[in-house]
């Protein structure tokens, strides 16, 4: 027998002893359990006497539990319990159908913050080559691919795990559920009624899928030369020298990406003056005379500085074969199913904005020890629980305890100069991620075969969309099939009738057992892959530009060749005066290209599928 | 007050009022009710009865040759609950060797008979008919049962003038329920 039992709350335990159904005299009703989208959300309807007059709604309670005692039971069970959601329709018929939602109170936050736990952020350091359990939840998310307000969405932390939520219709608990593997297998086998099983395989996956990911970011150095070397001149011509010395800023060469970031007049110290003798008729009667000629010698500083920009992209294409076993195809052999850009490299994407406010709710903000926010353009860790301040502050009041403490942002990519990502670390975490979500596309739609049947009551209370059936039917291909149940609709005739509608699906996959990576290969959870990326253009070695000598530097008409020339000119003075002392320097320009792209690919071995229905027993046993 | 006027049938149902000059000539027929059976056979070939245990239960229905007054049907529209004890018997074989015979609703009264139709003491008690001894051969057990019985269809009578005879038809279900 059946029984509805209103609850006063979502979680009360049932009661066997107290097991009554006194809400209403119920007629029929239906238990539905099924995946949509990335969600499985049961319910469950009963069809009632209307209770007219009475109203349908029992006094505050809005959970209610439908139980059954078989004669084969010894309590009653719990089959499925639920709120009473939605106002029914046809509310003054003899009979009202009554809808329950298996969800507890809140159901969206409570999977919105479980979902939020499986978000790895930028906070790990990822460890390529560390075993596969410690990189495994940083391969399964990375926030890279998803945006600042992703949490909005708690299906897309599941974007790479082969997994769907799942709320349980008895116990209300929320879990997930592999797409296609469980704990429990039903083996039916020819416990089926009525029609034979009713077969579909479609959409199947192409034998080839593809994701491209595309990671662009401006490639950035600047700064000065961490050689700043004092220098020394000694010069006739000290005054031109001096006027001419350049102001810091100027910059060197014209349009090359170097500037001057100091430069300098330490000291200009006398030398010993030098006598030297004129002669020629411009001298007059001084002719043959001698003139004093004062060198100076000066002390100087120079640092270069650079400004380097590279506007840089990489296009990553990762192609994953089927797996599956032969059946007829069309035509296309390559399907790309997702292009994603990802966010910017170079922004703490993963750190939340602080706010005084919920946007939404308008609830003052409340921080605790730990967490952390972006403000003022930097990064902050809370040392001190409080509520939010109204603007943001380090320190409440004067002498009050400190609020925030600075910490390093959390770029995916740390060092801006790099010219490349996904062979650095953090790309390999990328990369291995895009490998995941690409494997859950291929899982999900390999699992191409549904197949829909009816079963008696008993044999189907128990099952649930985190279990699978074995059926056997000599009409399926191969006399039998596995599959996970996508659907279960347990049917509690008006007439008496118990059944239950199942739909499994199934993978027609090939049975191969997982590879393992040989030399050159490697491997995240089950997919074993090969690279291939092309070097990097580096025109500029952006991380060298801190250390790069000048291509030229060097003094001409120096002191030394000023005198040389002046000692038999007879003119000195006109001599020195057409060979003034210079500075000569120049570094190589930085050269900027619009562009540079870089295309890299990375090829999958087939994945391990399991044989779960033979669409080929003409290709003999496996 | 006459005496020996009583009514001619063997139902027991306070409610019909059966009394002198009611209850001649009834047909009572006793069957399961028709939802007792969904009969699907599964892949194998293999029959079963898709409907609970819950439904296993009686229809009785009482129509009348020429009676000459009808029972208390005033007030017995359907859905009008009452119980009855019809005078049908339903049989149980105790095998050789047994002792006692379990029948679906309570026991009003019973009887059993070897197959030579020798009497064997027995009691009630419930639904069960205990013998006193073993059974040395196979003893038959008829038993009158007692039922809840809901009013499923509009009853009929007919009311012949000229021969002032009536006849009348009442439908009735188990009620069920645990």
């Amino acid at each position: 027998m059946f029984g509805l039992q209103y609850i006063p709350a979502f979680d009360t335990p049932f009661d066997p002893q107290a097991a009554v159904d006194d809400a209403y005299f119920a007629l029929s009703g239906s238990v539905i359990e099924q995946r949509v989208g990335r969600k499985i959300e049961p319910y469950f309807k009963v069809t009632v006497e209307n209770p007219g007059v009475a109203g349908f709604m029992p006094t505050s309670n809005k959970y209610a539990i439908l139980w059954e005692k078989r004669q084969s039971d010894p309590e009653p069970v719990v089959v499925a319990r639920g709120r009473l959601v939605p106002l029914p329709t046809g509310m003054s018929g003899t009979t009202i159908d009554l809808t329950y939602r298996c969800l507890p109170p809140s159901a969206d936050d409570v999977l919105t913050a479980v979902a939020d736990l499986l978000r790895t952020g930028e906070a790990v350091a990822y460890d390529p080559d560390a075993p596969a359990a410690d990189r495994e939840d940083a391969e399964l998310y990375d926030p890279l691919f998803y945006s600042a307000d992703s949490s909005d969405d708690p299906e897309s932390a599941l974007s790479a795990r082969p997994e769907i939520w799942r709320w349980d219709r008895a116990t209300l608990a929320l879990s997930r559920t592999h797409l296609v593997e469980s704990d429990i297998l039903h083996t039916l086998d020819f416990e089926g009624i009525e029609n034979p099983p009713e077969l579909t395989v479609s959409n199947p996956p192409r034998p080839s899928t593809r994701i491209r990911i595309i990671a662009s970011w401006t490639q950035v150095a600047k700064g000065r030369q961490t050689v700043s070397e004092p220098d020394a001149v000694s010069t006739y011509t000290w005054q031109d020298f001096l006027q001419s010395f350049p102001q810091p800023g100027a910059s060197i060469g014209s349009d090359t990406g170097w500037t001057l970031a100091e430069a300098e007049i330490e000291s200009v110290t006398n030398n010993t003056p030098n006598w030297l003798g004129i002669s020629g008729s411009k001298f007059g009667s001084a002719s043959g005379g001698q003139v004093q000629l004062q060198s100076k010698t000066i002390q100087f500083r120079l640092t270069a500085a650079y400004d380097y920009q590279q506007a840089r992209e990489e296009l990553l294409d990762i192609v994953l074969p089927s797996g599956l076993q032969e059946i007829p195809e069309e035509d296309d052999q390559v399907e790309t199913v997702e292009v994603i850009t990802l966010a910017a490299l170079n922004i703490d994407g993963s750190t939340p904005e602080w706010e005084y406010e919920d946007p939404e709710t308008l609830e003052q903000r409340h921080y605790d020890v730990g967490d952390e926010v972006l403000a003022a353009g930097k990064a902050w860790t809370c040392l001190f629980e409080h509520d939010a301040t109204d603007t943001f502050r380090i320190r409440d009041y004067d002498g009050g305890p400190l609020l925030w403490e600075r910490r390093e942002k959390r770029a995916p990519m740390r060092d801006p100069r790099s010219a490349r990502f996904f062979d650095s670390d953090r790309g390999v975490r990328a990369v291995r991620h895009a490998i995941r979500r690409l494997y859950r596309a291929v899982l999900e739609r390999s699992q191409c075969a549904t197949t829909t049947f009816t079963v008696p009551w008993e044999l189907a209370r128990e099952i649930t969309c985190e279990d699978s059936c074995r059926i056997r039917h000599r009409r399926l291909p191969g006399g039998e099939l596995v599959g996970k149940v996508t659907a279960i609709e347990l049917v509690i005739g008006e007439d008496g009738v118990r059944t239950a509608n199942l739909t499994l699906a199934s993978i027609p996959g090939s049975g191969s057992i997982a590879p393992i990576p040989g030399s050159g290969q490697q491997q995240t959870g089950d997919i074993v892959y090969s690279t291939s990326y092309r070097g990097v253009r580096e025109p500029v070695n952006a991380f060298a530009l801190a250390t790069q000598p000048p291509r030229i530097y060097a003094f001409e008409n120096a002191w030394s060749a000023q005198h040389a020339a002046a000692v038999g000119s007879g003119d000195p003075v006109g001599t020195i005066g057409t060979m003034p002392t210079r500075l000569r320097i120049a570094f190589a320009p930085l050269r900027e290209e619009d562009l540079l792209t870089r295309r890299m690919s990375v090829t999958c071995l087939p994945p391990p599928l399991p044989k779960q229905i033979n669409l080929r027993p003409d290709l003999g046993e496996p | 007050m006459m005496t020996g006027y009583t009514s001619p049938t063997a139902i027991l149902a306070p409610a019909l009022g059966f009394g002198w000059q009611t209850g001649f000539d009834l047909s009572v027929e006793l069957s399961p009710i028709a939802a007792s059976a969904r009969i699907v056979r599964n892949w194998n070939g293999i029959a079963k009865n898709l409907v609970d245990p819950e439904f296993r239960l009686f229809a009785l229905r009482i129509s009348s040759g020429d009676d000459m007054r009808p029972p208390a049907l005033a007030n017995m529209w359907p859905g009008t609950v009452f119980s009855i004890v019809p005078p049908n018997e339903l049989m149980i074989v105790i095998p050789t060797g047994g002792t006692s015979a379990v029948f679906p609703r309570s026991v009003h009264s019973a009887r059993a008979l070897t197959t030579g139709f020798d009497d064997i003491s027995s009691s009630i008690s419930g639904k069960t008919v205990t013998l006193s001894a073993p059974a040395v051969e196979p003893v038959r057990v008829y038993a009158r049962l007692q039922y809840e019985v809901i009013v499923t269809e509009p009853w009929r009578e007919t009311y012949r003038e000229a021969d002032a005879s009536s006849q009348w038809q009442l439908m009735t279900e188990e009620l069920g329920g645990i």
